[in-house]
């Protein structure tokens, strides 16, 4: 197993130096450059060149990436382009804010994706079963701008149940130590922040949980009629076993494991699907700061944030492999 | 295990050739398609979406530089809409047969007969969607199979390139390379399409590993097929199935991403129509109460990744005996 | 599994019931921007958010006049020059102190001057990645190259600036908020961290700095020991991130924000028509053009480019796309301006002469395809046919004050220029840095949107600061050149008599429109909504308004 672990792991490392290098070609393949970004329409030749060599972008190519790597390699990740502030400093107040948000998605998504997935295997091709999926889908068919949009404009606007500017009220204080807002109002026993940090999460949890939980509904509902066709299954109805014991003792168990693999992989996409939901709902994560850092040309946000958001995802990744390596010897051989 | 697998099996003893077992599958198919309403409703929404995106640009032959019309800015519906609006709101209601024809989806803020675009746009958006899923499936099948049957250093680059791809933030990735390749539709669907590779590739490595040990693939080994033509001949058509599920999944996929590069500019380029980039043009209307501009597209766009979405589940159910049940 | 569901919607329910209004706090100014500020070293930054914030804050020696774009004296009392216009002496005012206790005199003005133009002042730190852009671009340069000579404190609040050559727009720029005075102690105590989250500013105004959470909001808090009188009652500023458009709007009907910019141009009758918020607009001084790029042989004919001015309905483009108080434009300096406003030229819609023309220049069957000439080594353009493209109309891919929805924009352009018979295509060419980039290096090969908010009310940074260049034709102005423009806009720089540079700019205007160099689409005053609790906003042209002016009810 530690062998399997071992090499697992060692194939990671390309994949990192991968997504490190094709950052950092695409970005300086895109047109234009944090200089030009800066200057707007006020840019001249001069004070582009000036710029420029100011930000060490006339070194050689290869050169300006042995720089980067090499202040990573020591825990640098460098200062932003357009205003000169410390990246590891952003990244602090706003990586909490994306994993708070991607977390309470993709629970929310299960709690009630993996019911509605078992519920449809177990009444397959009844109307309810039609009804459940299609429910389940028409979240992924409503681009996420639009349903933003139109949940604002129901829960927050006319309705003025929910909050939608933000992660908690400017008024309330609240002492950060995780930068988890839920979990540090929990462990201060500051009540009223987490009320009401609870509520400014329920509007952008939904808008970001649609597209999960379909995929979570459907392989939930799969994986489950995959598993209620088997022989033991057969077997445990045939022993006179009632229908719900059957169906959560047996099956869904012998189910978990793929569904367990998409709830893993999508919370990875999640971290970094976040653009959109983040720029509707104000959200101060990073999602929208590397689509804007993108947009700003701002090289050193978009290399470092991007490669990561990418480290996390192989990280997820791994972990994933190697459970399903515990449950299935056969995979380590492979 | 996949069916033809099983039939196989049983061939020496039913002595069937093979275009009969092909045919009673795919009537066995059918058969088990027609009795899910999913698989219905999914098929028709498809079969009416791919109609109507042929048909429209035969019919009519559409204009959009010269569509412009400031004077019917924001021209709410008429006809029916416009009539059965009418008779919700306190207005002074007008008899059908009067109310004018001109807007029947009303009018966006150019002034161009929305019903029209939306016509266009659904033959743009379907095209993009099989572009984009045509692309991804040659190019992740090509790989994926080489990767599951070569096995080896080509495997090794091949599925660490894949890895790439997937951990790199799949909207930003498409952004980046549209700003690179510069913004118009072509470019958007490409970059979409690159990020769409890896799925296909593994999908179908994982096909061509559980392959490539079964009995009549070691026996058409043995009497000295080439890898190649095993994998052309054996491989593919046993993958097919779950390739044609995933492919029909991506479609909606690929409609909904293509709306987000629209809805940040990056997609088709004005004045032709797409329908996420009408959608995100919609935006601004939505405050002021100009329902009209953002429901047709948007109505549309549900429709039919909806359509795919539920064909493609149908189709899984049909096509993988693992799910048949005792129906 | 039903029991947790039970639960879980119970919780949600509870907490939907729970979430009570928050109880307003009745001075609390909020404001939402569309984004976050960049520093707060108004220095540094040229964004208009971070310059909003550090306008609440800090100072200048001189100001403009409410909602003018006239100079009056602010941290300086009083100026004088001398006859030659290169000795400028200034008398501060006295009893004056910065956010942290230092003392404002004629040391800490010379301080900052010195910070600003010297490169090896301590704290310019031009090495650490700090850029002094609108130093550079307003006075010319650094060291030698700057325009500002010498900065003496002769007394204890006097201070003499000497110039190398007399200017125009001295005042007008001194009254930028780039050029705000900072604490010296605050400064050489954070070096390259002044201005960022942790430190902020400080500086002499009424709101000092509190607080900075990145992406979600800047507070600034009233400064008790301001010299001058506050005559709103703004006790707290909570200047908010709030990207999208259509958010901030809702953020405004749901009573969380007090007042944002630019509302989309479909929701302003709404907003009129409700009785918790209001519009106000804040004057234009600003211009949309669409610009030739003058490497399209076929765009060096002025019968072309007139026939193009005249197909245009400037008057129907403002009228669908802009608000109430927008106006189409003839001239690219805006009526606003102090001088240089050429009231006498105008820019007619007229279809048919523009078929006309065009066929008088040799194209009776329509444009659609045009020729693309070389350019040599020394950025001049050539001869020769490099390459023939279809005729390109390249958009803004971003919403600004003078430009509300530049594809819809471009969409009526494109439709009028196919009724005189010119196909054109529409591109944006990518997003927007990709677009100013190309145009920067003269690559947007047709014609392209763009336009100009002015910084300082003086035309040198209006008009001047496009066509002055005699020597070579600017690839960022799409290789345009017209010497007769050029040499008059540099002539009016260098003077100080506002009659003799009005006439010069109108002049400069006039030629420049006599071969519709240029066309000028339109100026546009930016919409700004409030909540009807918000009185006493005084607008700025250049979006300098001050929250200090602010009631709240």
């Amino acid at each position: 197993m530690s062998k399997y672990i071992i090499r697992r792991a060692l194939e990671s490392i390309p994949v990192i130096i991968g997504v490190s290098i094709l950052v950092f070609m695409l970005l300086r393949l895109i047109p234009g450059d944090p200089a030009i970004a800066i200057l707007g329409e006020r840019a001249t030749p001069e004070n582009i060149a000036a710029i420029r060599e100011r930000l060490g972008l006339n070194k050689p190519l290869p050169e300006q990436y042995i720089i980067w790597i090499g202040n990573l390699l020591q825990g640098d990740l460098g200062n932003t382009v357009r205003g000169n502030i410390p990246i590891a400093n952003e990244l602090r107040s706003r990586f909490p804010a994306t994993i708070e948000l991607s977390l309470v998605a993709i629970t929310l998504a299960t709690v009630i994706g993996v019911p509605m997935g078992i519920f449809s295997a177990v009444r397959r091709n009844s109307p309810v079963d039609t009804a459940t999926m299609f429910g389940a889908l028409l979240g992924v068919s409503v681009p996420i701008f639009v349903l933003g949009l139109l949940l604002i404009y129901l829960f927050g606007v006319q309705l003025k149940l929910l909050p939608f500017i933000g992660r908690i009220d400017s008024g309330i204080k609240l002492e950060t130590r995780t930068g988890l807002f839920v979990i540090d109002s929990i462990l201060t026993g500051n009540w009223e922040a987490l009320q009401n940090t609870l509520s400014h999460l329920i509007l952008p949890a939904i808008t970001l949980f649609t597209v999960p939980l379909a995929i979570i509904a459907r392989i939930t509902r799969s994986s489950m009629l995959e598993v209620l066709n088997q022989d033991y299954i057969r077997t445990a109805r045939a022993k006179g076993l009632g229908e719900r014991p059957v169906i959560f003792s047996h099956a869904l168990r012998n189910a978990l494991l793929p569904i367990v693999t998409i709830i893993g992989l999508q919370l990875g996409t999640l971290l970094s699907g976040a653009v959109l939901t983040e720029t509707i709902y104000s959200w101060p994560g990073i999602g929208k700061w590397l689509f804007d850092s993108i947009i700003a040309r701002d090289y050193p946000i978009v290399q470092s944030v991007t490669l990561i958001v990418s480290l996390i995802y192989v990280i997820i990744n791994f972990t994933v492999d190697i459970l399903y390596a515990l449950v299935d010897p056969r995979i380590r051989v492979a | 295990m996949s069916t033809i697998t099983q039939i196989k099996s049983s061939e020496p003893v039913k002595r069937l050739n093979r275009d009969n077992v092909r045919l009673e599958m795919l009537r066995d198919i059918l058969r088990r398609l027609w009795r899910n309403p999913s698989a219905r409703i999914g098929g028709f929404l498809a079969v009416a979406s791919i109609t109507i995106a042929i048909i429209v640009p035969l019919l009519d032959n559409y204009d959009a530089v010269r569509d412009n019309n400031l004077s019917a800015r924001y021209q709410p519906p008429d006809c029916l809409v416009g009539w059965l609006t009418s008779q919700l709101n306190d207005v002074e209601k007008q008899p059908l047969s009067e109310m004018s024809c001109q807007y029947p989806f009303g009018a966006d803020k150019n002034g161009r007969d929305i019903m029209r675009r939306v016509g266009h746009g659904l033959s743009v958006s379907l095209s993009v969607g099989f572009f984009v899923v045509g692309i991804s499936l040659t190019i992740g099948v090509a790989i994926g199979l080489a990767a599951g049957f070569l096995s080896g250093w080509v495997e090794s680059v091949s599925m660490r390139s894949m890895d790439v791809i997937l951990a790199f933030p799949s909207l930003l990735l498409a952004i980046a390379l549209v700003t690179v390749a510069g913004a118009s539709l072509t470019n958007g669907m490409i970059a979409i399409a690159i990020t769409q590779i890896p799925t296909f590739a593994r999908l179908s490595r994982s096909m061509a590993i559980s392959i490539r040990n079964t009995e009549y693939v070691m026996a058409a080994r043995s009497v000295g097929a080439g890898g190649f033509s095993i994998m052309i001949s054996h491989v593919l058509p046993n993958s097919l199935a779950p390739l044609i599920v995933q492919a029909t999944l991506m479609l909606g996929t690929a409609v909904i991403t293509t709306a987000a590069l629209g809805f940040l500019g990056l997609g088709q380029q004005p004045p032709w129509p797409e329908l996420g980039k009408m959608l995100a043009e919609s935006q601004p209307a939505l405050a002021s109460g100009k329902w009209w501009v953002m429901l047709f597209p948007g109505l549309t766009i549900i429709l039919i990744v909806l359509g795919f979405n539920l064909l493609g589940d149908a189709l899984r159910d049909a096509l993988d005996p693992r799910l048949r049940g005792s129906d | 599994m039903r029991r947790v569901l039970t639960y879980f919607s119970l919780a949600m329910v509870a907490l939907i019931v729970a979430v009570a209004p928050a109880a307003a706090q009745d001075t609390t100014f909020r404001w939402g921007a569309f984004g976050n500020p960049v520093q707060l070293d108004p220095a540094l930054v040229t964004d208009g958010i971070s310059l909003n914030v550090t306008n609440q804050g800090c100072e200048a020696l001189a100001s403009f006049v409410g909602s003018t774009t006239e100079v009056e004296p602010w941290l300086a009392e009083s100026w004088q020059v001398s006859d030659d216009g290169l000795t400028w002496t200034f008398k501060l005012r006295e009893g004056i102190t910065f956010h942290d206790g230092t003392p404002f005199n004629a040391e800490a003005v010379k301080w900052n001057f010195d910070r600003w133009r010297l490169s090896d002042h301590p704290q310019h730190l031009d090495e650490e990645g700090q850029v002094y852009e609108y130093y550079e671009a307003q006075f010319g340069g650094f060291d030698d190259a700057s325009l500002i000579t010498d900065v003496q404190a002769t007394g204890e609040y006097e201070v003499v600036i000497t110039l190398s050559q007399p200017m125009g727009a001295f005042l007008n720029n001194l009254a930028m908020s780039n050029f705000q005075i900072a604490s010296p102690t605050a400064v050489e105590a954070a070096g390259a961290a002044y201005g960022t989250p942790e430190v902020g500013y400080v500086c002499t105004g009424p709101f000092k700095f509190v607080e900075w959470v990145p992406d979600v909001q800047v507070v600034m808090e009233r400064y008790e020991g301001y010299w001058a009188e506050i005559p709103g009652n703004v006790t707290r500023i909570e200047y908010k991130a709030i990207p999208d458009n259509a958010a901030r709007f809702a953020a405004l009907q749901a009573g969380e924000i007090d007042g944002f910019e630019q509302p989309n141009v479909e929701d302003i009758p709404t907003i009129e028509a409700s009785d918790n918020m209001y519009i106000v607009y804040r004057p234009s001084f600003n211009t949309f053009y669409l610009a030739f790029n003058y490497r399209i042989q076929e765009f060096r004919d002025p019968l072309v480019r007139q026939a193009i001015s005249l197909a245009i309905n400037r008057e129907a483009i403002v009228d669908a796309f802009y608000n109430e108080e927008a106006m189409p434009a003839n001239t690219m300096n805006p009526p606003t301006i102090a001088i240089g406003f050429n009231p006498d030229v105008k820019t007619p819609y007229d279809p048919e002469q523009a078929k006309e023309l065009l066929a008088q220049a040799g194209f009776p069957d329509g444009l659609s395809q045009v020729n693309v000439l070389g350019v040599d080594e020394n950025g001049n353009i050539t001869d020769e046919v490099v390459d023939t493209i279809p005729v390109r109309l390249y958009y803004m891919p971003v919403v600004r004050p003078y430009n509300p929805d530049g594809e819809a924009i471009a969409n009526a352009m494109a439709a009028d220029l196919a009724a005189v018979g010119i196909t054109a295509e529409l591109t944006s060419a990518g997003d927007w840095s990709t677009y100013l980039s190309e145009r920067s290096r003269g690559n947007l090969l047709g014609l392209y949107q763009l336009g100009w908010t002015g910084d300082n009310g003086d035309p040198d940074n209006f008009i001047g600061y496009f066509f002055h260049d005699v020597n070579r034709p600017l690839p960022r102005e799409g290789f345009y050149q017209n010497e007769e423009v050029a040499k008059r806009l540099q002539e009016a720089r260098a003077l100080t008599d506002p009659a003799t540079r009005d006439a010069l700019y109108k002049e400069a205007e006039a030629i420049h429109a006599a071969g519709a160099d240029r066309i000028y689409i339109a100026h546009g005053p930016v919409p700004l909504a409030f909540s009807s609790r918000v009185s006493g906003w005084v607008p700025s042209p250049f979006g300098k308004e001050l929250y200090k002016y602010v009631t709240l009810g």
